[in-house]
This record gives structure tokens, sequence and C-alpha cells, in this order.
């Protein structure tokens, strides 16, 4: 019998080590303009079926795509998304998609990332020469009275399909199909989206996670007695 | 316990952006200066396990497991947003309304740029910066001139005792690129260019979008005070906070170590 609670314990303090990772990584990211917070959800299995054994599982990692704050910086080239979607970028695995919009323009006049990766518009890379552009609230870039093209802003129906990279880019695993355009992304020029993350939330599961990490002890340390005074008693006196 | 190392790239992104806004407040008054901006990025993500894949009980996983590693700094960018002016009277304080740099000829004999326009004169006549390089083309003042006089579009013009009109002695240049925010600057309130801005493309102030020539004007440092104290002080948080997180971690493993009495 100890064996099976032994294996569900650790298994629990293995899930919550994991979980402290994710709090580790929410709060490094606490200013990271356009970070999307991650989350994770815990499931108790039984292989077996039966009460016993039965161990924790991490049942799914997620990012949580609530809007962050909006942060007004001045700069025209820092766009954020003002209602739900992404900006489409172009990058050497394909096209990644980003909530980031502290945008660049390259030596050959593309508006890029802060990795260099080309935004895109509806046809394709966007190209800015000749001044500083202006960008509407449906996203069109326009340079002078000229209309260079309009911002591609995207939406997902699977969400949870959605799959952080690193550097604020995300990957879409679900069919092409469910990518659709967004009628009305409310681009706000000069601003930056900042990060989701909440630090007070964390901040209460840091303690959470510590004080259960505390619990999975004590247990594992009353069997440890059980087990002991069970070993003493059928030794005899 | 991964989240150590996690909650340290925290600590020390928040490290690099104190240094950053330090640069900032200590040239909140120094004429022509652009502000700095880091910008983070969170980490690759590492994989416990792929979307896609079998679980035990052979079921497909719908959604993959990847906790992400934390946090980097991506770039520290150069916001090329204009300054305040500040009025000098003084004939060779030059403020560029709109884009565009000032050029300049360092000792090596390469081409800087500036926006920083508050010029004087050598022992020879020239305009110079306030470390002496000349301004590019080389534009000289004669000794007896009494007055100068900057036009909007770069015209130098001066005035010499017993002739009734101005005498033109030279044109400023602008120059302007793709992408300002890739200028490496070097101090001294110089630019060079990179392969990141672009190739310079000079031009008449006025021309070409390029903005114009405010005689007596200084372009202020584009720092601004209120911004890089609310900046300040959510870098100290967010370390402060990061610094929690190491506690905590050093809470578990301990708890973890007393397990075997």
């Amino acid at each position: 019998m100890t064996v099976e609670f032994t294996s569900g314990i650790v298994s629990g303090a293995v899930a919550v080590e994991r979980r402290m990772e994710e709090i580790a990584h929410n709060l490094a990211n606490v200013d990271t303009p356009g970070f999307r917070r991650e989350v994770m959800a815990l499931k108790v299995v039984s292989p077996t079926g039966g009460m016993y054994p039965q161990t924790v599982e991490i049942a799914l990692r997620a990012a949580d795509l609530s809007p962050g704050p909006l942060k007004p910086t001045g700069n025209p080239l820092d766009l954020a998304i003002g209602s739900e979607g992404f900006f489409a970028v172009e990058t050497p695995q394909g096209v990644r998609y980003t909530r980031r919009g502290s945008f660049r323009i390259d030596q050959e006049g593309y508006l890029v990332t802060d990795r260099g990766y080309r935004v895109l518009g509806q046809g394709g890379p966007i190209v800015i020469e000749g001044g500083q552009p202006v960008i509407n609230e449906e996203g069109t870039v326009m340079v002078g009275d000229e209309v260079v093209d309009t911002l591609r802003v995207v939406s997902f129906a699977d969400r949870t399909r959605l799959v952080a990279e690193g550097d604020g880019l995300f990957r879409y695993d679900g069919p092409e199909g469910e990518i659709a355009e967004v009628e009305d992304p409310q681009v706000k020029q000069g601003f930056l989206e900042g990060s989701n993350v909440v630090p007070v939330v964390e901040m209460v599961k840091l303690i959470e996670v510590t004080r259960i990490f505390e619990a999975y002890q004590r247990a594992l340390q009353t069997i440890d007695d059980l087990s002991r005074r069970a070993l003493e008693e059928a030794a005899g006196p | 316990m991964q989240a150590l190392w996690i909650a340290a790239t925290g600590m020390k992104g928040q490290e690099l952006r104190i240094n950053v806004i330090s640069n900032n407040l200590a040239n909140v008054n120094t004429p022509g200066f652009k502000a700095s901006r880091i910008d983070f990025e969170d980490l690759i993500y590492q994989t416990f396990k792929a979307a896609g894949a079998t679980s035990a009980g052979g079921n497909q996983v719908p959604t993959g497991l990847e906790v992400g590693l934390g946090v980097r700094p991506a770039a520290v960018q150069k916001l090329f947003l204009q300054g305040d002016y500040h009025q000098t009277q003084n004939p060779l304080d030059l403020a560029i309304e709109g884009r565009g740099f000032f050029k300049v000829t360092m000792p090596d004999g390469t081409v800087a740029y500036t926006r920083s326009g508050a010029f004087k004169l050598d022992s020879e006549g020239r305009i110079v910066t306030s470390d002496g390089y000349p301004i590019d083309p080389e534009i000289v003042i004669p000794a007896e001139a009494t007055s100068i006089t900057i036009s909007s579009d770069g015209t130098v013009s001066v005035t010499i005792p017993g002739q009734t009109q101005a005498q033109e002695v030279g044109r400023l240049e602008l120059a302007d690129f793709v992408n300002p925010a890739g200028l490496k600057a070097i101090g001294k309130n110089l630019f060079l260019p990179t392969a990141a801005s672009g190739d310079p493309t000079t031009g008449s102030p006025g021309e070409d979008g390029l903005g114009t020539i405010a005689q007596g004007f200084l372009e202020l440092s584009n720092v601004d005070l209120v911004t890089e104290l609310v900046e300040m002080i959510m870098a100290q948080r967010a370390y402060e906070i990061n610094g929690k997180v190491i506690q905590s971690a050093d809470e578990m493993l301990q708890t973890a170590a007393n397990l075997k009495r």
C-alpha cells in the first residue's frame, strides 16, 4: 500500500515543480511586450481505473490569451492590437503569429520585428519608403497620402492549438482553414501591449506551490513513520 | 529545480534595463540625445511532451507540454523621437525640425552623424562640434564677418562690414537613414551607419522628406523623466519579484532535502 501512496505523492511533487517553472517563467516575463502568460492544468490519473494507485499529471499547458495593458510609447513603429488577433510574420520556419508589435524598419525598408522577421500585409511583406508611416485602426499602412498595404491580423478557431515558440512568436498547429482575418483589429499606433502576467496572481500561486510541496513532504514522512512502526511491531518486542 | 534559472534570467534582464534607464537619465540634459529602450522577449520553450504524441493510455495528446525558460533582452533600441526645442539665440545652435542628421568629419576621416546642433567656430573659422569635429561639407566663416544667418534650407550667409549684401559661404547638408534605430551610437552624440541602418542618403534641408533647420534653437534630449522613473519603479519591482521566486525555489529544495531525516 505504501508504495502506491508514495508514487502518487512523488508524481504530485514533480507536477508542483513544473508549476513552479511556469510561475518563474511568467514572472520573468512580467514586462515582456505582448507576452501571454502560461497556464497549466493538473489532473489525477489512475492507470488501473481503481482508487489506487493514483498519480498527478499535467493535463494541459496553454497560453492565456487575455489581453495585456496598452502602454503609450509615442514611437510610430510600436503597434498594439486592441481587439483579439495576432500579427502575421514571415520566419525561416514559416508564418508565425505575434501580439508583440515593437516593430522597426530594416535597411531594405521592410517592416520587421525585433528579430528581423518581416511583418506581413495582405500583399505580403510591407515596404515603407519615403517617410514615417501612419497606421489606422483597420491596420491600413499609409506613407503620406499613399496606401502601402493593410496589416494581416488573424484569429484562430482553436486557440489551444497555438504553441508558444519563444521570441514572442506562436505557431498554429491546426489546419490553415481555421485561420481567419480579424474584421476590426483596432490597431493602435504608438502603443505597445504589455505582458498579461498579473504579479499578484503569480505570487499567490508561488505561496500555494511552496506550501503544497511542504504538504507532500509531510505526507511522505508520515508514510515513512508508519512503515517504520509497522516494521518494529512485526519484529516484536 | 529549473525555476531557479528561469528567475535568474528575469533578474539579469531587469539589471540590464536599469543600466539603460540610468544612461537615459544621465543624458536628460544632453542636446540631441535619443533615449534607448530595452525590449524583452520570452526564451525558447522546452518540450516535455510533444503535441500529437501518443499517451500511455493510447490516446493522442491534444496539446503539447512545453515550459518556457525565462526571458532575454531582444534589443536595446534608440528611439528617434523628436526632442523639445529650446531657444538659445546663439546663431550657431541649430536644430533639425523633422528627419535627418548633421554630418561631421571625425579626425580619422570617417563621417559620423548627429542630431546635436550645438556648433562652434574653431581657430580657422570652420563650423565644428563641441569636440572640434568639422561639419561635412566644411563651411568656413570669414574672420571679419559680423553676423551669421542660416536659413531653414541650410544656406549659411554672413554679413561683412562694408558690404551691403549678405554673402553666401556654404550650404548645410543633412543625411537620413531608412532605419535610424539601427544606427550605432559611439558617444559624443555621434552615430555611425551599420548594416541595419542602411546607407545614408544626403540632401538639402527641407527636400525629400528631410527636416528644416532652425537657427538659434537646440533640440533637447528626448528622454522623458516621468517615463524613465516609471520604468525604473517597474524594473525594481520586477527584480524583487524574480528574487522571491528564487527564494521560494530554494525553500522547496530545502523541503525536499528535509525528506531524509
